[in-house]
């Protein structure tokens, strides 16, 4: 199991090929209270870079970008009624969505942890 | 409003026919309604209270209804 997170504030869990995705625990501190989060519908195809989901803070909507190319397998579907799972347990119960990865080169793009670690404290 | 999706600046406000009639000017989540609340612009005959609309967001629409604008009654007292 490998985690790998994006430029985009968010974090990819693989196993075999499939990725979980959700937002990173720096990502829901910008964001502030979750209200809405809008997920994919399973069985989409989607780009690397598009635009699968949305998430609603108290402050502002932010899109959610698909990391790497393939098919949504599966929405936490849970989220609809508890979207405050996103502050509570960004990196484990407050996930987003499932993918069947297409091409897992793709995955060599992303960051690892210390690499978005980084980033972020480039951003500060 | 039905379900949890906040209704921004600039979505679109439809009648049952499907024509625009209105624009939401600004709106979010409301944590005392516990749910999104939003102000905006319909045509005069629409602005009745308890009117049923459609606002139209990300391709889908939405249910919503017209409501006073004081969306919670105040149950403080000032005192001097």
């Amino acid at each position: 199991m490998t985690v790998k997170y994006t430029r985009e504030h968010e974090w990819i869990r693989i196993e075999g090929d499939t990725a979980t995705v959700g937002i990173t625990f720096y990502a829901q501190e910008q964001l502030g209270d979750v209200v809405f989060v809008e997920l994919p519908d399973p069985d989409t195809s989607a780009d690397q870079g598009s635009e699968v989901a949305v998430v609603e803070s108290v402050k502002a909507a932010s899109d959610i970008y698909a990391p790497v190319t393939g098919t949504i397998i599966e929405s936490n579907e849970e989220l609809s009624d508890r979207p405050e799972l996103v502050n509570e347990d960004p990196e484990n119960d407050g996930w987003f969505f499932k993918m069947q990865l297409s091409d897992p080169t793709e995955l060599d793009d992303l960051l690892d942890e210390a690499d978005y670690q980084a980033f972020i404290q480039e951003e500060l | 409003m039905d379900g949890r999706t906040p209704l921004r600046d600039h979505t679109v406000l439809k009648n049952a026919a499907g024509d625009v009639v209105g624009e939401i000017t600004s709106g979010g989540f409301g944590p005392t309604h516990n749910g999104p609340v939003s102000m905006g612009y319909v045509t005069q005959k629409l602005s009745t209270l308890g009117t049923e609309l459609i606002a139209e967001v990300r391709g889908k629409a939405l249910a919503c209804t017209v409501c006073d604008p004081i969306f919670v009654q105040q149950r403080y007292r000032r005192s001097l």
